[in-house]
């Protein structure tokens, strides 16, 4: 049976804690990026791909460090590099 | 199908109508949007391949073609655009140089742009974020909570994008949540027992920031359909509710500052009109406005469709066939114009000259 009220209250949905991000930048890439081509490199992790053209400078944020392999061929394919 | 889209000039000294030329073009018309701001200096039309921005007499701006398939657009009221096309939205600026991307391996829930800054709702791996990015140098405030049995997320921000109203349906028990932010920071979680279901489109913000209205409806054998008005400490009014069908999603107009509040739901010729104080957030019914025919449903739970100009004279609803300009003050319909498309929401912009 369900309770017709007026009644209200505050959730209590916790803000889960996320691990660190891990940041790699890529620079002067002159045209919008094969953001697919980038994601399918990725696995198991959480990703986002920041671009700004006026920088030419993209930024890949994933929630897990990358492995080696995944960190060879996103550097050699586009010059990712890992912020530290 | 495609709809030839003729944007008119209206004269409300006397309801003379003119076409704006040269543009008038065959569109796949996706959705005609406007910015969220106190004087809507710009309408966007968009559809799949294309958006053009005018401006408040009617002028070309920008006609902008893109390469992919453009989900949902959203204007600022600088003529900015922010479009969400499948995990990656882009930011434009008004001469359609492209300023951001964003590209995520999740999915996207809603985006929303106000002058300074934008919001992006989505899901990503275990978490369900909202993020903000300031549009002058980008940078980034977020919040994530954990991903599940969080559904039908909204966003509505105002007009410099300060604030954002983020609603969602949370799966048990069936809340329909509402939470303020302001640059990642939360300003309060709401959870209305039993209101269930926002749904993207379910939220429209005041351009300053201090109240938003929403709707959404009572699920299962307590069907109601209701609309609030939420103010930035979390006080809310329930403004109105019926029993739901399949009909009862509203055409909303409000003015700018949300002391009036009007809407007519499908299957209706009745505006309903309230008079709303936000200081004590109670409101006063008003003698309603009646259309010389039913209005045209929107569709569910959305409150995006209908308009009224910022000072509140005049409203924007419109039937299966027709558009109609009705004077709020003498609680009239001023102007008809017949339209060949249905199942999309119309705007105005007022024009000072």
């Amino acid at each position: 049976m369900i309770k017709m009220s007026e009644e209200e209250e505050i959730l209590k949905i916790e803000e889960m804690k996320r691990g660190p991000d891990y940041l790699y930048i890529a620079e002067n890439i002159n045209e919008d990026i094969e953001a697919d081509k980038i994601i399918e490199i990725i696995k198991d992790k959480s990703i986002t791909l920041e671009y700004i053209p006026q920088i030419k400078v993209i930024f890949l944020w994933t929630s897990k460090e990358l492995s080696e392999d995944e960190y060879k061929q996103l550097k050699e394919k586009y010059g990712f590099e890992k912020v530290e | 199908m495609a709809f030839q889209i003729t944007p008119k000039l209206i004269n409300v000294y006397d309801w003379s109508e003119y076409d704006i030329k040269p543009w008038t073009q065959d569109v796949l018309l996706k959705e005609i949007t406007r910015p969220n701001a106190e004087l809507p200096r710009y309408l966007l039309l968009y559809k799949d391949n294309e958006f053009v921005v005018l401006d408040n007499l009617g002028q070309v701006v920008l006609k902008k073609q893109v390469s992919y398939t453009i989900g949902v657009a959203r204007i600022n009221n600088n003529g900015q655009v922010l479009v969400w096309s499948g995990n990656t939205i882009r930011l434009y600026d008004i001469n359609g140089e492209l300023l951001f991307s964003k590209t995520i391996n999740g999915e996207i829930d809603d985006v929303e742009i106000g002058n300074e800054y934008f919001w992006i709702a989505f899901h990503a791996g275990d978490y369900f974020y909202v993020t903000s990015y300031r549009i002058s140098d980008f940078t980034k405030w977020e919040h994530a909570m954990i991903n599940a049995d969080i559904y039908y997320v909204d966003l509505s921000c105002s007009e410099s994008g300060y604030y954002c109203l983020l609603a969602y349906h949370y799966e048990y028990p069936a809340y329909h949540i509402v939470v303020y932010y302001s640059f990642g920071a939360r300003l309060f979680s709401k959870g209305i027992y039993w209101r269930d279901r926002s749904y993207r489109g379910c939220s429209r913000m005041r351009p300053d920031g201090a109240l938003a209205l929403f709707g959404g409806y009572y699920p299962y054998e307590y069907a109601r359909s209701w609309l609030a008005v939420i103010r930035r400490d979390g006080v809310h009014t329930i403004i109105y509710e019926r029993w739901y069908s399949g009909d009862s999603r509203y055409q909303v107009g409000t003015n700018a500052s949300f002391t009036s509040i009007a809407f007519v739901h499908g299957a209706s010729n009745t505006i309903i009109r309230k008079e709303f104080d936000p200081n004590t957030m109670g409101y006063v019914d008003l003698d309603p406005i009646y259309l010389p025919e039913n209005a045209e449903a929107s569709p569910y739970y959305t409150i995006e469709w209908g308009d009224m100009t910022p000072d509140g004279y005049y409203m924007l609803v419109q039937s299966p066939s027709k558009i109609y300009i009705v004077d709020m003050v003498e609680g009239v319909v001023k102007k008809a114009i017949t339209k060949g498309i249905t199942g999309r929401p119309f705007k105005m912009i007022p024009s000072y000259v």
